[in-house]
């Protein structure tokens, strides 16, 4: 065996073993290791529902509906009067405690505008969206 | 002997068996490749409505204008064209669409082609007039309502024998109102048609009262 080889077999050997030892040895060292325990986060209050956005989440706007009977749901300033309406249709609903309104409203087959007003003790908001209706299946 | 190149060999099998192993990265990439394809096969051909007005016709194919743009409809043999006429829904065909035709037309969009193949068209009537506003002025006699936006646009609103009336109470919701128990200082929205050839005055077909929302005072108005 000439000297290269035998400098190669040592060398495989040790990594070998060195391995080997990890392999053995590795798990109860790891357990000896200090725990690093990273800082958990702080609960961040939720922010007051007062200042909530007015805004209209169902239906998103361009929807494609099969059902004439469409319902309208968001969120707004807490307690403050909703107007839902569409050509030929119209309803009020008053927002909870948690600023959610939800109502229903009929649409005429084609396009409708649904546009939503809300009445808050400060401030008046609307906005309006198309909507999309027809029974026919395509 | 065997013992010691089992040893030697320990290295070379960890780390054939850590590129063999599919990791976490590669899973994602592929996950997002299918996505991808998906998106790309759905947007090729989507289902789509577009509202706007018949700009020109052919035997094949009409544009429709939209606010935004204007689109190119192509006409498929199963088109459905439907029109409300006194309150009926009739079928029609695509030979009923004509030139300045307000529509809403339902199909396949092909974002390759920038084309809609149409599958339902909608002959569809000019979208009423909506007015939000405060009521200022209550003519008995005229049965008008001068209404004040919030722009400070001033509105005269007609109410016909017609116009539905109705009024918010917080326990019942919308319940039938009256020309009758109108009074200044209600905010009112209005749905109803312009009045041809005359300025900021709309024929009513529905009035809601929402009451007093502004804490103005009403004012008395004569009595005829």
């Amino acid at each position: 065996m000439n000297k290269d080889a035998l400098l190669a077999t040592i060398i495989g050997f040790v990594v070998g073993l060195f391995i080997t030892g990890l392999l053995l040895v590795g798990p109860r060292l790891v357990s000896l290791l200090p725990k690093i325990s990273l800082p958990k986060p702080t609960a961040t209050p939720t922010p007051a529902i007062q200042n909530a956005s007015f805004t209209i989440d169902s239906p998103l706007p361009e929807t494609i509906e099969s059902s004439s009977e469409l319902l309208v749901s968001g969120s707004s300033e807490p307690g403050a009067m909703v107007v839902i309406q569409t050509d030929v249709d119209d309803e009020v609903v008053l927002a909870g405690q948690d600023g959610k309104y939800a109502g229903k409203v009929t649409l005429v087959e084609g396009k409708n505008d649904l546009t939503v007003t809300s009445y808050g003790k400060t401030k008046q908001e609307a906005k309006t969206i198309q909507v999309f209706y027809t029974p026919e299946a395509f | 002997m065997k013992h010691i190149l089992a040893i030697l060999a320990l290295p070379l099998v960890f780390a054939a068996t850590s590129s063999g192993t599919p990791t976490p990265t590669s899973k994602i990439d592929d996950l997002k490749e299918r996505l991808a394809t998906k998106v790309a096969e759905l947007r090729q051909t989507q289902k789509k409505a577009i509202y706007g007005t018949v700009k020109a016709v052919s035997v094949s194919t009409f544009t429709v204008e939209s606010d935004t743009r204007e689109l190119k409809i192509e006409l498929t043999d199963d088109i459905k064209v439907f029109q409300m006429i006194k309150g009926k829904r009739t079928e029609l065909t695509g030979e009923n669409l004509a030139k300045d035709d307000t529509v809403s037309v339902f199909g396949e969009y092909d974002t390759g082609l920038d084309l809609l193949r149409a599958k339902v068209v909608v002959i569809q009537s000019k979208p009423r007039e909506r007015v939000t506003g405060t009521v200022s002025a209550i003519d008995r006699k005229e049965f008008t309502v001068t209404i004040t936006t919030t722009g400070g646009q001033e509105y005269v609103i007609d109410i016909e024998k017609t116009t539905n009336v109705l009024m918010f109470d917080q326990a019942k919701g919308l319940i039938k109102g009256g020309f009758s128990k109108l009074e200044t200082g209600r905010t009112v929205h209005i749905v109803g048609t312009a009045v041809a050839k005359e300025d900021n005055r709309i024929s009513a077909a529905r009035l809601i009262d929402l009451g007093n929302l502004t804490g103005a005072t009403p004012t008395p108005t004569p009595t005829p």
